[in-house]
Parts: structure tokens; sequence; C-alpha cells
């Protein structure tokens, strides 16, 4: 598949195992900038696999991946991409860290040696927390923070640098339904307004088809890669959620649409 | 008999001066370690040097210069066992350290004459302290402190979560390499200290509440929010969305 120049993401026949159990099997597809992919499927289906593979946290064993037209083993500008990882579990909640401090460390990206955080650095942590209006958690430890609070201070370390491209895996998982839709409304401003690319996990198809202009459904292999207009005719789609969900999802698709044409034109 | 009379005694000063370099040495990197979840690598590491030491008498060299490379070795063979073999960390620790012992005491066994010297480096002694390893503490410690000082935030992003910091940029393999690099040489050196037995008490295990003075430090020379001149300037954008919420603690 040749790389186009617009293209954010390029993969090409990815193929990944864990201990011999296929999890990601012949996968191909690319994104362009000013996407927004929602990338879904069921649990184990290789949604997260295929993201660190992306990231280069996980090695292939066979296929290309490239970003920014860039192979993953040889890229460098991280700062074109903000990560949002699922479990915020994994985390070590003793780091006595504050919330201004692992923000700033999303700043690393693009900086050479020594990769030191400066005051200037700091406007722009000031300025991501305020967009998540948890600036008065600046000082807070870590691992004092709720759930929630941790996402957002976690996605705002994601858009410190002003990304390009935006992956969030199931940022919304841990979050009540107000704050869920908050997010998903959030990154839609990005992506409009900022013309942000955004891959987002979620197993909130419903809500999220109000914001993705594409759906990539994977089951280990890409059961389906296209925009909610073709989803919305599909057949093999109306099988896998059946035909009243689909009807659902394209429903909120268009409804959120034109919702938010109308708000951004007044 | 003041202080300053008892460390004019030249053994006694060394003992002093090395002991305080080894004691910020092992305090410095110890917060990285407990923090890494590799606070049983001092112990670890102490086997190890155990069996590099016998190595070194048996070849007849200067125990502790061979040390320093087989502990290092011994240091990143851990790391390897942790990142490519997936083995945890305490286990991997364990393996390394059984091998380094083991090995050890088959070579003092074998060799017969070294025991009582092999014996001495169990427990240390500070009195014993040469010109030459007090420098190498002095310099080993200006050298770690840099170290931490250029790296300190790609330390602090590897120990929240290393997925992250991969993909910031920062080299996850080589800051944990240098780090347990780094313990290694401290721990060599700290054995001539304290010895074998209790090198891994000068690594801390302390609770992490205790730490976060030590995080702010850094900042705090050039974090007043009150200096920042955009801190009067700088207005909510207007994607200000998510309510604020007080913290869970």
């Amino acid at each position: 598949m040749p790389i186009k120049m617009q293209d954010q993401i390029a993969v090409e026949n990815l193929s990944f195992r864990y201990d011999g159990n296929e999890a990601v099997t012949d996968v191909s597809f690319s994104v362009n900038g000013g996407d927004y992919v929602a990338l879904v499927g069921h649990n184990g289906s290789g949604k997260t696999t295929l993201v660190k593979l992306i990231l280069g946290i996980l090695k292939p064993i066979h296929g290309s991946i490239s970003l920014f037209g860039t192979d993953v083993s040889q890229f460098t500008s991280w700062e074109k991409i903000g990560y949002l990882p699922q479990n915020i579990a994994l985390f070590n909640p003793l780091l006595p860290a504050t919330v201004k401090e692992i923000v700033g460390l999303g700043l690393l990206s693009g900086k050479h040696f020594p990769k030191r955080l400066r005051n200037k650095d700091f406007k722009k942590v000031f300025d991501a927390l305020d967009q998540l209006e948890i600036r008065d958690l600046k000082d807070t430890l870590i691992g004092q923070l709720s759930g929630g609070q941790i996402q957002r201070a976690l996605l705002a370390r994601a858009i410190v640098n002003n990304p390009q491209l935006l992956i969030l895996d199931e940022p919304v998982s841990s979050v009540d339904s107000q704050t869920r839709k908050e997010f998903f409304a959030y990154t839609a401003k990005l992506n409009k307004e900022r013309k942000t690319t955004v891959i987002l996990i979620t197993h909130d198809i419903a809500h999220s088809g109000g914001y993705a202009h594409k759906l990539l459904f994977l089951d280990k292999r890409i059961v389906f890669y296209g925009n909610f207009g073709e989803f919305c005719v599909s057949k093999k789609m109306a099988d896998e959620f059946g035909a009243e969900l689909q009807h659902i999802i394209c429903h909120q698709h268009e409804d959120k649409h034109s919702k938010f044409h109308q708000h951004t034109s007044i | 008999m003041n202080f300053m009379e008892i460390v004019q005694y030249g053994f006694i000063g060394r003992a002093f001066i090395t002991g305080v370099f080894v004691a910020i040495l092992c305090s410095t990197l110890g917060l990285f370690l407990v923090l890494r979840r590799l606070s049983l690598i001092g112990d670890g590491l102490a086997h190890a040097s155990l069996g590099a030491i016998a190595v070194g008498l048996l070849l007849g060299f200067y125990p502790i210069y061979l040390a320093i490379p087989l502990v290092v070795l011994s240091s990143l063979f851990i790391l390897l066992l942790t990142q490519k073999a997936k083995v945890y960390g305490d286990a991997a620790i364990g393996i390394a350290s059984s091998l380094a012992l083991g090995g050890g005491i088959i070579l003092a066994s074998l060799a017969g004459g070294f025991n009582v010297d092999l014996f001495s480096y169990l427990f240390g002694n500070i009195l014993a302290i040469s010109q030459f390893e007090m420098f190498t503490s002095i310099v080993l410690s200006v050298l770690v402190i840099l170290v931490v000082y250029f790296f300190y935030e790609e330390l602090l992003s590897i120990s929240f979560n290393e997925e992250l910091a991969h993909v910031t940029g920062v080299k996850t393999g080589r800051i944990n390499a240098l780090l347990v690099a780094l313990t290694a040489v401290t721990v060599v050196l700290s054995v001539r200290v304290v010895g074998i037995l209790l090198v891994s008490s000068f690594l801390p295990r302390s609770p992490p509440f205790r730490l976060p003075k030590v995080f702010a430090a850094p900042y705090s020379w050039r974090q007043c929010p009150q200096s920042f001149p955009w801190s009067s300037a700088s207005s909510p954008p207007s994607s200000s969305i998510f309510p604020p919420g007080p913290p869970s603690s």
C-alpha cells in the first residue's frame, strides 16, 4: 500500500501474537490528517494491541507501520503524538509527583539533551490544565486524584504539546455519563478546530458515533473500516450489531453532526 | 576529644567522608529504585558482588576493580530478564544473585586460601578505606547527582509509566540500564564500607509518603506561580468543559 502524503498512520499487513495466541492478523489501513476514527471491537479483539503496535510499544512479528511517513522504529517526532493509555490502575499511585509535574512530562518529546522542563514549559502546562479546568489540582499529588480526575490530568498531558495526532485508549471507561459526553465533545472540538487527528478506542459505539467520522471495527482482523455513510448501509455491520443498533448509531452520528455544524456556524 | 580532633586521624577522616558520600549515592538512587519497584536490587547485587570478589581474589586482582564490571553485568542481566524474558523483578533479582553467590562460594571452596579475605567483605571495614576509594566515592557521587539532574524528568517519567515515557521519546531501555548500572557501581563501593550483608540497608525502602519533598525540591526554586508573568494574563480558553472536582483523598 503506497503511503500518501496526508497519511499520518499507514499500517500494512500487520500481525502480532502473544505467546502464540493471535492478537492482530494481517491488518492494513491508513489514517489521514484530520480524521476522527472510532476504533471499536469486542474485548480481546486486539484494539489496545493495535495501538501499542502503532506507537512502537510492541514490535510486530510481521508487517510495517509508518507514522507521518517514517517507519515507527525510526520515528522520533513524538511531539506530534498525544497518547492516553487504557489502564490507569497500572500507574504507580505511590509516585509523589504533582499533577503539573506529570502533565509537564508530556513536553519531554521534542526536547533534546538535557530534557529538562523550563519555566516557559509550565505556561503550556497551565494552559492545558485550564482547558480541562483542573488548574486547582496542579499541586495535588497524582496518587490523591480520583479516577476521573486522573483521566483529565492524563488528557491534559496528552494535549499539552498540541499534538497533531491524539490516540485515546478507552478514556471514558471510569467516568460518569456527563463527563463522558463532555469528553467526546472536547475531542470533537480539538478535531474540528485544531484539525487534530483523533483515534478513539471505545466500547461506547453509540456515543462515539456522534463525533467520529470513521469507524474501524476490529476482531483481530479488520471487519469494517470506513465512514459512517458506508457503515449505515453495510449489511455486514447490520448483521454484526443488529439493524436496530446500527440505526441508533447512524442516527446519533447524523444528529450530533448537524448540531455541531449548526453550533459552529452561529 | 572533640569531633574535629577525631577526624584529623586520616583513617577516620576517610571513613567519615566516604560514609557520607556513599549515603548520598544510595539515598539518591534508592528513591528511583523504590518507585521502579526494584528496591531489592541492592540485596541481589550485593550477593552478586560476593561472587565477583571471589573471582577477583582467585585471579589475583584487586577484588573491587573486578567486581565493578561484573556486578554491572549482573545488573544488566537482571534488567534483561525482566524486559526480554518477562520475569518479574523480584524473581530476576533472585536468579542473578543466587547464580553469582553460588558461583562465588564454589570458587572460594576451590581456591581454599582466601576465605578469610572473602569473609571480611561480608561485614566491610570502613576504617580501612583507602584514599583512592574515598576519591572514587566522591567522584561517583558527583556523577550520580549530575546524572539525576540531567535525566531527572526522564527518570520521573519511567517511574510513572514506561509506556507513556516511550511515547514522549524517552529511551526507556537506556534510562533503565543507566539506573541499574549506577546502582551496581554504588553497591560495590558500599561493600567496602558496610559489607555485603548490610549494603542493601543503605538503599532506602522507605514508604513513599516520605518522598514528596524530595521530588518537589528540584521544582521549588523555579516554580513559584506568583512570579510567573503569565499567571495573571492567561485566561481559560473557550474549551473549558470539565467541571472541577475536589481531590478524592
